[in-house]
């Protein structure tokens, strides 16, 4: 295969088993006995498609919002293919016995590849497992105070922030029904930009639905987070494609099939571990300027 | 600079590193290169500092070259180092262990300089090693 047939490959197991979801992609991208080799300290070689899916899936669960970023590809020869790879996602399920912590983590990677009869038949890949355990606070970080360890039954109420960053996780990976379980039954609403409010549960998922509905790929990131015993303050950007009908008050804007990246700030109220109420204040004139609705500024 | 003269680079340099000669080494970096992922500054004279912490922390380093990709001005390399742990590293003193650590490692280059490299290493296999971090329950020997 040519050099750029063997990056295409890699590339598509990031963009079609991780970033996608589709695992069983795996098998047409690896060959049925291909050997991986991580780092010895993260255990013994995975054989088979099946067993690199099933290690992709184990950070798929544990990072809802999981993210893998290619950042460099070359190929050399006819069978060799360098990947350089940044891991990003919120700590929203167990990893290997650690309860979940809401912390955000960011980790470095290189896999080389090895290319046999169009599929890959071997791989390595160096990637910063301590890096992770460091930022999840499970090892203390270098030049810091030993971190807490995180609850030892999986059940402890997280604090404001990483609550935050938990739902935005869960929000941006459509799980709803998990979102709702940490928002208290009576949680409150109050979308600044045009004065509603949603209300229960049920307004809850109405309001993530509407957001959903209009932008079905939307992804946020959290840039900053002030948080105190029972209030979080979290800005984070939200980027998605306007595919779908934007409600507002003023009746539903029809899908303009324009990439959005705007900004938004929310103050929430946490009670008992639990979102139970929030104000959205956002960016909505940059949104749309974005969508076209608005003329561009001078 | 071709596939060859990169590869002869590569031993060149890596020859020097496994005598001590750290001077030699360093001759394969440009004067401001940057080292990401080591927490250090740019420039030789940082990445000079950083080596000299580890020839103290592990004086008989020897790095086996596993793989070599060259392509255009990019070099990836698949290295295993092997070392006995001598001096304080990573905030662990001592241990007179002998330990393996893989890595891999891209290289761009400017003529025959590096300019810039990324390395990714199991630092968590080597503070395992040392009985810094425990050990998981099952690794293959």
């Amino acid at each position: 295969m040519s050099a750029e047939q063997n990056k295409a490959l890699a590339r598509r197991f990031f963009d079609e088993v991780c970033n996608g979801r589709k695992l069983d992609v795996a098998a047409e991208i690896l060959t049925a006995n291909h050997v991986y080799h991580g780092p010895l300290s993260v255990g013994p070689n995975r054989v088979g498609p099946e067993a690199m899916a099933q290690e992709v899936a184990i950070y798929q669960h544990a990072f809802a919002d999981a993210r893998w970023v290619v950042e460099e590809v070359f190929a050399a020869g006819d069978d060799r293919v360098v990947v350089r790879w940044r891991g990003q996602g919120t700590h929203t399920g167990e990893l290997q016995g650690i309860p979940p912590t809401g912390r955000t983590v960011d980790v470095q990677s290189i896999w080389v590849c090895r290319v046999e009869g169009g599929k890959i038949a071997e791989s390595w890949e160096v990637w910063d497992a301590l890096r992770l355990l460091q930022q999840l606070g499970v090892v203390p970080a270098p030049e810091a105070q030993p971190a807490e360890p995180p609850g030892g039954d999986g059940q402890a109420a997280l604090d404001p922030a990483a609550l935050a960053r938990t739902v935005y996780a869960f929000f941006s990976n459509n799980q709803f029904d998990r979102v709702l379980e940490l928002a208290t039954d009576d949680v409150e609403i109050a979308f600044i930009p045009t004065g509603q409010f949603f209300r229960g549960k049920a307004g809850f998922l109405d309001f993530m639905k509407g957001f959903k509905t209009a932008f079905p790929d939307i992804q946020i990131e959290v840039i900053n987070q002030v948080v105190t015993g029972t209030q979080v303050v979290s800005e984070f950007r939200a980027w998605g494609t306007h595919t779908g009908p934007l409600r507002t008050p003023d009746g539903e804007i029809p899908p303009t099939n324009r990439k959005a990246e705007w900004t938004v700030c929310e103050v929430w109220q946490v009670r008992d571990g639990k979102l139970a109420g929030l104000r959205n204040y956002q960016d909505s004139a940059t949104l749309m300027r974005q969508l076209g609705l608005l003329p561009e500024t001078a | 600079m071709s596939a060859e003269q990169y590869t002869a680079l590569m031993h060149r340099a890596q020859e020097h590193f496994n005598r001590g000669d750290l001077e030699g080494y360093l001759d394969l970096y440009a004067d401001d290169a940057v080292l990401h992922d080591f927490g250090i500054e740019p420039g030789r004279e940082s990445i000079r500092r950083f080596y000299e912490v580890f020839q103290a922390a592990f004086p008989d380093a020897h790095i086996t070259m596993e793989d070599l990709i060259c392509e255009g001005d990019r070099v990836a390399e698949r290295f295993t180092v092997r070392a006995t742990h001598r001096g304080p590293f990573m905030r662990v003193p001592a241990t007179g262990k002998s330990v393996t650590v893989s890595g891999m490692t891209i290289l761009r280059f400017v003529g025959d300089k590096c300019v810039e490299r990324w390395t990714q290493a199991d630092f968590l296999g080597l503070l395992q090693q040392l009985g810094a971090v425990p050990a998981p329950e099952q690794v293959e020997a």
